[in-house]
């Protein structure tokens, strides 16, 4: 197109632009937005982002809960501790779970003593009681996945993870894992 | 099945919600840290699939017309049909806004006359409940009812009883008595201020009780046509929160804490809808405590919550503890405040270290915009 | 800038493989973000601050849940009666009926769509990045540079250029050349896949480039042409 004597422009731009095409860099990019102050700020009164809204309660926290620099929406029910972690809508945390660095997709629920770490759980998964998603004293050799780096584990939409089963940091997990109640 | 219509009477001249209420209507009260009390009857009827909905309102009505708008969380900003918000009626000649409910009802009768449903469900808009109208229709129909009340059983007696209809319904579900504001009420059996009466038939009453001078569709209406027509009581059974005073304002609230109750209001699949506003999530930083509590999004909590109804876009500070209390929305509580037992209206601030204490049952309010 | 100056097309088709399991099932710009947005929240939401109410999203890859998100357009103030959000899946019309074979074919196979509108200049944007843009300003400069086409560049961290398409540019901001993904980078000016382009120009070449069986039909890649930058033409880098 230049080569026909086009003109062509250069505009630059200055400001945060973040290409959330890996799994890691989707998930920096959500935890910019947990610093304090945000590196990326959402409430920017001049320039709301707009979206289709769920039609959900507010948010409950229960007695016993823990909350330390997180994000929580509509519909969510903490029960259990969560710190430095984003839940999205309708996003269950029972009692005794732990949810740290984290992402939680919308309708997850994390079951009783799950523990997670470092991780970003999909749409409608169910994390079962006791469970450990991103232990680093697990093999991770079952799930490892080159689509995981940084540490971080994927859990995917509607997955179901057995009470008590334990994956590793840097893995994927795309298909139902072994026997279990959810 | 579903040829009903749906009108909601908004007005509140008796009521004593004080500051609340004073530049809003009742059913605009917000509610639960994200509705407003009419949304429940609203989602109530469209959950019922009723397309046609008039609002009759009164007096200070602005808020409640911003809030519902053409009626889109409910799907009602239809070309055929939808929501319609009709405006006081004035009695000729009389000076100033109508104030009785007949001269309301007098008022929506050029929308019952040009409506074509069969059925009308009347519904006062300060009921919390999640329920829909297919039963009680369903009663009304096969008794052959001339008007189907919805009530419930309170068990026990209870100050709100004597503030509310009371019924005596015998065991093929007829009203045969039926008491309003009774100081000693006969049963514990409390009206929800919803009825289904044949679209025709009200046109009818109303017109009979306008011409007579009538004020009142509980007194002029209701209970005469207890004793001149086939009055029937539709018992619902889930849970219900009536709101008639500040104290049954902050215990229904509260009541939303209880997981059994959000389970009923908001577990269902038949949902409330509200009008959508756009907030960001809510951020808790490192020194947020929260326990037992309802939060809304568009929060930044940095304090301690306890047992409270936090509404959109509050903020509260470090080292600021709320107890027991409700907070509209885009207030903001500064560091170190205390504060328990309190209504805090919409827009207000509480500059550090201030200190607010209401009585459990004595809640005390903060108006709309208040600067402390 | 007047909506029916300018309207945007969103290239929401690729399957973006490299978020694994998150992309299985549905497109990327339809996967969750930050507590309660999904990834092309910020580009329709960047399109409607920015005055432009007529946009086209074309999809390709697992449409459904992107479309049932994007609707008539409502959350974003986009179901107008004039302009609106199109959603614009590859479709069968009586001459032809193919799927999207690359980003330009995407927008060659929309021309129809594009004139019923008869705007004077298209904003072309991806719909996986998280960013806050005024596509105004850009066309502004678009205008006052009399430009035919103008790209939007940002600085990235060196360790990171060889991710992303580079612009290398003179101290007096003429682009010397452009590489996409190179190993060596020569400068930290990236591609951030937001174009701006006079119409009837970009009409022109896709209809060119639709004939041209070498083509790869990649707007990153033929649209900033690797032939182009030999006249020197004019270009312009602002900072």
């Amino acid at each position: 197109m230049l080569g026909n004597g086009e003109n062509m422009c250069a505009y630059a731009f200055d400001g945060y632009w973040k290409d959330v095409g890996t799994v890691q860099s989707l998930w920096e990019a959500n935890m910019d937005i947990l610093q304090e102050p945000p590196a990326f700020e959402l409430n920017d009164s001049d320039w709301k982002i707009y979206s289709r809204n769920p039609v959900k309660p507010p948010h409950y926290i229960a007695k016993g809960a823990k909350i330390n620099n997180c994000c929580v929406t509509e519909g969510c029910n903490v029960y259990g501790d969560i710190k430095h972690s984003i839940l999205f809508e309708g996003v269950t945390v029972e009692k005794g779970a732990v949810v740290e660095d984290s992402i939680v997709f919308p309708g997850a629920v994390i079951k009783e003593n799950a523990v997670i770490k470092k991780a970003v759980i999909g749409e409608e998964a169910v994390i079962g009681k006791g469970a450990i998603i991103g232990d680093e004293n697990t093999d991770s050799s079952q799930y490892a996945s080159p689509y995981c780096t940084g540490g971080i584990s994927l859990i995917g939409g509607g997955i179901i993870i057995a009470d008590g089963e334990k994956i590793g940091i840097n893995s994927m997990v795309a298909s139902e894992t072994g026997k279990g109640e959810n | 099945m579903k040829d009903m219509m749906g009108i909601v009477m908004a007005d509140n001249s008796e009521l004593t919600l004080n500051e609340l209420t004073e530049l809003r209507s009742i059913p605009a009260l917000p509610f639960g840290g994200r509705y407003r009390l009419i949304d429940f009857i609203l989602s109530n009827m469209v959950n019922s699939g009723i397309i046609n909905v008039g609002i009759a309102t009164n007096i200070n009505y602005s808020s409640l017309m911003d809030h519902v708008g053409s009626g889109a969380p409910w799907d009602l900003n239809r070309k055929i049909y939808g929501l319609f918000m009709l405006p006081p009626y004035v009695r000729g000649g009389a000076g100033g806004i109508s104030t009785g409910s007949i001269d309301q009802l007098y008022g929506v009768l050029t929308f019952l006359r040009r409506s074509r449903q069969q059925y009308v469900v009347l519904a006062s808009g300060r009921t919390v409940c999640n329920m829909t109208f297919d039963e009680a229709l369903k009663l009304h129909i096969e008794k052959d009812a001339d008007i189907t009340v919805v009530y419930r059983d309170v068990k026990e007696k209870n100050d709100q009883l004597s503030r509310s209809n009371v019924y005596e319904v015998d065991e093929n579900g007829r009203v045969n008595g039926m008491e309003t504001s009774p100081r000693y009420p006969k049963t514990t059996l409390q009206g929800m201020g919803m009825f289904i009466i044949e679209r025709i038939k009200l046109i009818e009453l109303i017109e009979d009780a306008y011409a007579r001078g009538s004020h009142d569709f509980v007194r002029d209406i209701l209970m005469t046509a207890v004793n001149s027509h086939k009055v029937y009581g539709y018992e619902y059974k889930g849970f219900v929160g009536i709101v008639d005073s500040i104290r049954s304002y902050y215990e229904t609230n509260m009541k939303m804490l209880e997981s059994d109750v959000r389970r009923d209001i908001f577990g269902s699949e038949n949902r409330i809808y509200t009008k959508v506003k756009d907030q960001v999530p809510t951020q808790y930083g490192k020194t947020a405590e929260v326990s037992d509590s309802l939060i809304a999004d568009g929060c930044i909590i940095e304090g301690t919550v306890e047992n409270s109804i936090i509404f959109r876009g509050v903020h509260i500070a470090k080292g600021a503890v709320i107890k027991n209390s409700i907070v509209m929305q885009n207030s903001v509580i500064e560091e170190n405040c205390d504060i328990e037992n309190v209504i805090i209206d919409k827009e207000c601030t509480l500059r550090q270290s201030k200190r607010l204490v209401g009585q459990p049952n004595y809640p005390v309010i903060l108006p709309k915009r208040t600067l402390l | 800038m007047k909506s029916a100056e300018c309207l945007a097309m969103i290239l929401a088709g690729g399957q973006g493989s490299r978020l694994g399991v998150l992309t299985k099932t549905v497109a990327k710009p339809a996967v969750p973000f930050g507590g309660k947005y999904r990834i092309i929240d910020f580009t329709l939401s960047n399109c409607i601050h920015s005055g432009i109410y007529t946009v086209g999203v074309l999809t390709q890859y697992q449409p459904l849940e992107l479309n049932t998100y994007i609707g008539s357009g409502h959350p974003w103030d986009l179901n107008r009666n004039s302009g609106g959000v199109y959603v614009l899946p590859p479709y069968q019309s009586a001459e032809k009926g193919e799927w999207y074979k690359g980003t330009a074919n995407a927008i060659y196979q929309n021309i129809e769509f594009v004139d019923k509108f008869n705007p004077k200049y298209v904003v072309i944007l991806s719909g996986d990045h998280i960013y806050k843009m005024d596509y105004s300003k850009m066309v502004e400069y678009h205008k006052e540079k009399n430009a035919d086409a103008t790209i939007a560049v940002i600085e990235v961290p060196w360790e990171e250029a060889s991710r992303f398409g580079i612009m290398t540019a003179n101290p007096d901001g003429k682009i010397v050349e452009f590489a996409e993904k190179p190993k060596e980078p020569k400068s930290n000016l990236a591609s951030m896949g937001v174009y701006v382009f006079t119409w009837d120009v970009l009409k022109k070449y896709l209809q060119s480039d639709e004939k041209d069986p070498a083509s790869s039909n990649d707007f990153g890649k033929k649209y900033y042409p690797n032939n182009a930058w030999q006249r020197g033409e004019y270009v312009c880098v602002r900072i």
